[in-house]
């Protein structure tokens, strides 16, 4: 696999060395827009396990993350002809996932299931629950956490953490004013610290629900 | 994924310990079955169909220019006319019963009269009706109001031509072959002329008429 990072003498591209951004990921997607499928798969490596993550975390279940993640990636891959780098990539990329998970929710609430739209859907755990690790336990504290927190609010920490987003970026993403993403942000961030913090002087007592 | 950099928007110093809490719980990855199919799907060429487009161009311009025929063409019918028979040429009859001419005497065997009375007749008045539109749709076949209506117009014009007394009793000097291809206008014409007294040049209209619209009790009597 060729160097993500490295970019390619222009081939028939529509932007000149002047124009390249500072943005890699910028650089990748306009690579991949003008037919080197090559730098998809260094843009893919590059986001996929984060994206993941901010779809799990956003969704609870992991069959619709994996949906939404597939949706997600289909819609980039469809639209690379329209592509214009007008903001950064992983803005671009997260609010794409955001809006398949807003009209994954619409449809669902359409069809009569808001009342369990934050459930949360864990992985079964396998075997006896003492034995399980660490990290498991972690994870499942995290995720229980996670599903306390108001869909917007979860939504602002995830894009921050998995994204990287800024909060102003985050505001464009959900559509709300920047007030009102650092407001979300600071909420989700306060809950969980709360949440963390419980659940350390409660040595993890909350692992099974 | 945050980039130090941005730090300037976090929105508190102890946000810092939540972040590392979270980085050390989640660890999920992408499956692999969906990365393989991602990669795949990336890598095909966009479909163009490339017969989409011309297809789309031909289907808007018939559409058009039919649009536009329709609109411009001469001669609706109402769409509760009858459906007709195949317009009939009257080149196609025989040559005693060839159109004649309007001011010539018309000179007619009773068995041409019957003749005249079948398909010929119904050919020439549909002609006339695909041709003229609503003006002469009393004149279609089958419409015994037709010849209600004209009688109507020549009673109406003859009381016209009695209810002005001396002027009406003047020779009549319009010329009813002015009017020889409406049908309408040449009956009101002839009714004008058996008002105003010139029965002779009535009853060779009316004759005229007749070989020419093939509606033998059309003209008022």
């Amino acid at each position: 696999m060729p160097d993500a990072d490295a970019v390619p003498p222009p081939r028939a591209v529509a932007y000149t060395a002047a124009m390249t951004p500072a943005d890699p990921d910028v650089r990748l997607m306009l690579r991949y827009r003008d037919g080197d499928a090559t730098a998809f798969d260094a843009l893919y490596s590059r986001h996929k396990d984060g994206l993941y993550r901010y779809l799990l975390g956003l969704c609870l279940d992991a069959a619709t993350a994996e949906d939404l993640f597939q949706e997600a990636w289909s819609k980039l891959i469809a639209a690379r002809h329209r592509y214009r780098p007008t903001a950064k990539f992983s803005t671009y990329l997260y609010r794409v996932a955001h809006n398949c998970f807003v009209d994954h929710y619409r449809r669902r609430r359409s069809r009569g299931r808001e009342e369990d739209a934050d459930a949360v859907t864990l992985p079964a755990r396998e075997g006896d629950p003492g034995r399980e690790t660490e990290r498991a336990l972690a994870r499942d504290r995290l995720q229980r956490l996670l599903a306390e927190l108001p869909t917007e609010q979860r939504d602002a920490f995830l894009l921050r953490e998995e994204g990287g987003l800024t909060v102003a970026e985050i505001a464009a993403a959900t559509g709300v004013g920047t007030e009102t993403a650092k407001s979300r942000l600071r909420y989700a961030y306060r809950k969980l610290r709360e949440g963390f913090a419980a659940l350390s002087g409660a040595g993890g007592g909350r692992g099974d629900g | 994924m945050a980039d130090p950099g941005d730090d300037r928007d976090r929105p508190g110093v102890a946000d810092e310990s939540v972040s590392r809490s979270y980085r050390e719980a989640a660890r999920e990855r992408a499956p692999a079955a969906l990365d393989e199919r991602i990669r795949a799907a990336a890598r095909r060429k966009p479909v163009r169909r490339s017969w989409q487009r011309p297809l789309a161009l031909a289907a808007t311009l018939a559409l058009a220019v039919s649009l536009v025929l329709q609109v411009t063409a001469p001669g609706d019918e109402p769409a509760s006319a009858p459906p007709h028979e195949p317009a009939h040429a009257p080149a196609a009859d025989t040559p005693a019963q060839g159109p004649a001419e309007p001011g010539a005497p018309v000179t007619r065997s009773p068995a041409a009269g019957t003749q005249r009375t079948g398909r010929d007749a119904a050919g020439d008045r549909q002609r006339l009706s695909g041709s003229r539109g609503l003006s002469n749709y009393a004149l279609q076949p089958d419409r015994p109001e037709a010849d209600a209506a004209l009688n109507k117009l020549g009673r109406a014009s003859r009381k016209a031509a009695e209810s002005l007394g001396g002027e009406a009793a003047e020779p009549v000097s319009v010329r009813c072959s002015e009017h020889v291809d409406d049908a309408s206008a040449w009956a009101a014409c002839i009714a004008a002329l058996e008002a105003a007294g010139e029965t002779a040049a009535a009853e060779r209209e009316r004759r005229g008429w007749e070989a020419r619209h093939g509606q033998d009790e059309a003209v008022a009597r």
